[in-house]
């Protein structure tokens, strides 16, 4: 049996307790991030391909509150 | 604290019979961005219910949202809210 492939795309969190609706990920990101009507963040597609990684890393960086992760 | 204070105001509308359809398009349409996004489970079981609420009366929906207020909507709440403290203004 051949396992399955594993799964190793990048993805981005958000913390919704770190969270304060700054709303600066969305606009570093909107390939990945809307905003809801409040204000916070909607990730729409949570797994990050590789050739947005350093979008993603630096969307990440400018969080305010850091409250956007990337984990791998 | 931004979607449930909405999603309570939405319902509050509805049963008052001054709620109307575009209004009841909007509550579900909040009520699919919330779930999974709390910092706890609070927000997720309370859409629930709103969402459950929406679909079983949903007879009783439609005569709220044509100006037909709930009977029970102009009558005291049988439990008060107790007003806001100094602890709890700024995230109610």
């Amino acid at each position: 049996m051949t396992p399955p492939p594993r799964h190793s795309a990048a993805q981005l969190r958000i913390d919704p307790i770190d969270c304060r609706a700054h709303g600066l990920c969305a606009e570093l990101f909107p390939e990945v991030i809307d905003l809801d009507e409040w204000g916070y963040p909607l990730l729409t597609h949570p797994d990050i391909p590789p050739g947005l990684l350093i979008r993603a890393k630096e969307a990440a960086t400018a969080c305010p509150t850091l409250a956007l992760r990337l984990t791998h | 604290m931004f979607g449930l204070p909405a999603i309570a105001q939405d319902m509050t509308a509805i049963a008052q019979g001054a709620a109307r359809p575009a209004d009841a398009q909007r509550l579900r349409r909040r009520l699919g961005v919330i779930p999974g996004r709390g910092a706890c489970a609070h927000p997720d079981g309370a859409t629930g219910l709103v969402a459950s609420a929406l679909h079983v009366f949903a007879r009783d929906l439609d005569a709220h949202l044509a100006g037909d207020p709930c009977p029970a909507a102009a009558a005291p709440t049988p439990l008060p809210l107790p007003a806001p403290t100094h602890h709890t203004r700024g995230w109610q």
